[in-house]
Parts: C-alpha cells; sequence; structure tokens
C-alpha cells in the first residue's frame, strides 16, 4: 500500500470507479475506526463518525489535490467530522448534566457511555484517562499513540504548527501521567 | 493544571525524545540521566506507552465498507428550501425589468461640448490637463436656462461667475506653463473678432472665435477668464 496507489485509486472513485473507492474504505477503515474510537469513547459513534468520514470524502474527491499523503486527507476529514460530532455531543452533554445531577452515582460519563469509572488495571485507567483528556490533547495524543504518526504528520492533520504539536503532546503525556500516579503513586506506575 | 513555561520544556523535550523526535538523541538522553526526576518521569512515559500498545485494537463493525458504499452509491436527495424558489422568482423579475430597460427606446445621445480652449502645441503634443480645474466650479451649477444658441445679450441676467461656470463646463484646458500675455499681444486678427462681438453675437459664435485663437491667445483668454472667476 503506498501513497501513490491510493491517490490512484482516488483519481478513478472521482471518475465514477464505486470499486477504487471500496478499496479505499477498506484500506483505512481501520485507522478511521480506531481514531473515531479514542476519540469518542464509544464505538456506535466511532461507527457514525467514520461513516461521515468516508461519505463527505467521497463527495469531495473530485477537488482533492495531491499535496500531501493520502492518508492524511483521511485523517483530517475523519478529525473534521469527528469535531463535528463532538461539538453536537457537547450539546447533548449538556442537556444531560442537568439529568446527571438529579440522578447523582449514575458513575457513566454520559459522553462516552462505554468508559467505565472503575478502572481494574493501569490500562483501563490510561484509557479512561484518554478519554478524559481536553479533545485538542486528546487528539494529537490519539494521532501520535494509536495512530503513529509524526509531528510534521499531526500537524497536517491538525493544522497547527509542529511545536503546537509537540506542546499539546507534553500537556496530554503529564495530565495522563498525573492521573495514573494518582492511583497507583508515582512511583508505582 | 498550570504550568509554567520551564517545566513545559521539559515536557515537550522528554516527550520529544521518546518520539524519536528530538534533534539532539544522545544530548537528551545524557540530560535525562543526569536528573533523576527526570529519569523517572521518561520511564513513566515509556511505560504509559507500553500500556497503549496492551489495548485493543477495535475493530471495524461488520459491514461497514459496505455500509459506506451503499450510502454513497445511493441517488443523493437533494433538498431544495422553500425560500429558493421566491428567491428565485426575484431573481427573473428582475432580470425581466432589465431587459426590458435594455430595449426601451433610447434617447438620442448628447453631443458632447466642444472644448472651450484646447490646443495642440506647436509639436503636436497635448496640453496637459487644466491644473486649476478643481477651482472651478462643479458643472452642476451650470444654470439651467444657459442655452448656448441665445444672443450673448441674453445672458447678461447672468453674473460673471455663471459665465465662467459655463464655460468651465467646456473643459478649459490650460497650459500653465504659458507665459503671462498681455492683452496687446493678442493677434490683431483676434483682436478685432473680439471686439466684433456685439449684443448679436451668440455663446456658439463666441466658441467658434474661441476656435480660431492660438496657444498664446487661448492663454490671454484662459487668463481672463480666471480673473473674471475671482471678481465674481
Amino acid at each position: 500500500m503506498t501513497s501513490v496507489e491510493d491517490w490512484d485509486l482516488a483519481l478513478r472513485a472521482a471518475e465514477g470507479d464505486i470499486n477504487a473507492f471500496a478499496v479505499l474504505v477498506n484500506r483505512y477503515q481501520g485507522p478511521v475506526i480506531r481514531f473515531c474510537y479514542r476519540m469518542a469513547g464509544s464505538m456506535a459513534d466511532a461507527e457514525d463518525v467514520g461513516q461521515e468520514t468516508f461519505v463527505n470524502l467521497y463527495r469531495s474527491l473530485g477537488r482533492l489535490r495531491r499535496e500531501s499523503a493520502f492518508s492524511t486527507v483521511v485523517f483530517c476529514y475523519a478529525r473534521n467530522a469527528m469535531l463535528n460530532h463532538l461539538r453536537n455531543a457537547g450539546r447533548r452533554r449538556r442537556r444531560l448534566e442537568a439529568f446527571q445531577q438529579e440522578n447523582a452515582g449514575a458513575g457513566v460519563d454520559p459522553a462516552r457511555p462505554d468508559v467505565r469509572a472503575q478502572a481494574a488495571d493501569a490500562a483501563a485507567l490510561l484509557e479512561t484517562g484518554v478519554a478524559a483528556l481536553p479533545a485538542e490533547f486528546r487528539e494529537v495524543f490519539v494521532l501520535r499513540e494509536f495512530q503513529g504518526l509524526d509531528y510534521q504528520g499531526i500537524a497536517a492533520v491538525v493544522g497547527c504548527p509542529v511545536g503546537t504539536v509537540r506542546s499539546r503532546l507534553a500537556r496530554a503525556r503529564e495530565q495522563l501521567r498525573a492521573s495514573l500516579a494518582d492511583a497507583y503513586g508515582d512511583g508505582a506506575l | 493544571m498550570k504550568i509554567n513555561d520551564e517545566e513545559l520544556q521539559k515536557q515537550e523535550r522528554l516527550g520529544a525524545l521518546l518520539d524519536g523526535e528530538s534533534p539532539d538523541p544522545r544530548g537528551d538522553l545524557s540530560w535525562v540521566k543526569s536528573d533523576p526526576d527526570l529519569l523517572r518521569r521518561y520511564q513513566q512515559y515509556r511505560q504509559m506507552r507500553e500500556l497503549v500498545n496492551t489495548l485493543e485494537d477495535p475493530a471495524p463493525p461488520p459491514g461497514f465498507a459496505a455500509g459506506v458504499i451503499a450510502r454513497v452509491s445511493a441517488p443523493r436527495r437533494v433538498l431544495v428550501p422553500s425560500y429558493a424558489y421566491a428567491l428565485a422568482a426575484g431573481v427573473m423579475v428582475v432580470l425581466g425589468a432589465f431587459c426590458l430597460y435594455l430595449l426601451a427606446p433610447v434617447s438620442p445621445e448628447a453631443v458632447p461640448a466642444p472644448a472651450l480652449i484646447a490646443r495642440d502645441d506647436a509639436a503636436g503634443l497635448l496640453l496637459p490637463a487644466d491644473p486649476y480645474a478643481e477651482s472651478w466650479p462643479p458643472a452642476a451649477d451650470v444654470p439651467d436656462s444657459f442655452e448656448l444658441d441665445e444672443p450673448m445679450a441674453a445672458l447678461e441676467g447672468l453674473s460673471g461667475e455663471e459665465v465662467i461656470n459655463a464655460l468651465a463646463v467646456l473643459t478649459v484646458v490650460e497650459d500653465a506653463a504659458a507665459p503671462e500675455w498681455t492683452g496687446e499681444e493678442v493677434s490683431q486678427a483676434g483682436q478685432e473678432s473680439w471686439a466684433g462681438a456685439g449684443d448679436g453675437t451668440t455663446f456658439v459664435e463666441l466658441l467658434d472665435f474661441v476656435d480660431t485663437l492660438d496657444a498664446a491667445e487661448a492663454d490671454v483668454l484662459n487668463l481672463a477668464l480666471r480673473a473674471a472667476l475671482e471678481d465674481a
């Protein structure tokens, strides 16, 4: 799988070859779903946002330019779809927060129903910690740790300078380290 | 959690080392090893990465790709908002009115008034534009009753300034570099023609007379007009 092949497939898909687009979907559905799941914390949401990503990408194929790796373009679309989802989720969460206050002790983050508050082990605690990161820190952490993008690649997807990526990553790691240290002690991680 | 710049720089440096993005990996590693606190933190970052690697990657749900293809293959509904029809009707009305305007009979184009004084110099070059153009009264000040064919006697009711204004409308061009000719230096023929102007001379005839003037004589007339304007 090379970036050149991806662009060739994209060109054919733009000309109406739906099978070429199907190949691209099969190639990138895994990374897209992983990214969306880590950002949304819910597989149902990840599936919805993932579908939106590919549908929007398909509709834009004719306008895309070969200025970056195709994978970068895919992640840009995934990120945009996720940001829209989180904005809408924020509105829903505020409505639910009032309900939560009336029903204290539910113990489930309404924005991330699949992430449970009781962490049985460090990995689960880490997963909870990632879900609790602010979105702008979470996305760079997910792209780095779960998708393996380098700083330049992350900067291209997120649309910010490399220095900003470096700073947000540092803050994300420090926040996670602090939450793990709280649970397990500073020296026991 | 507020952190100061120095602390953030430490964290960024540790992160860059962890991610293979350090510009000086050896130097940064020595730096980490020299400080027990930094070394502990760096090890914790590595442990977090190992924990991340243990997390199960969620697989795409069955039928995910097929669902995407089905969505993009379906005919796309185009929703036309209701206001779009009203907008289209409005555009049609405006276009129709514009077409009627274009098809309407056009009044004869007004013949531009000849320039009162605009001469080529001896080299055939055009005189520069009137540098005092801004001081001339605006064309809107030309009185409505002013008729070029009227005998000049009928123009007595107009003030000198109004006459000057009317002349200014006809683009008085002055050569600012022209010497200050005195009246005596206007050609004898020109003087005679001007002296011949009487009550029966129309403004058009005056304009015809102006056409007979050469550059020097035109300058004299320009100066006279300007003086009259200043006096008005």
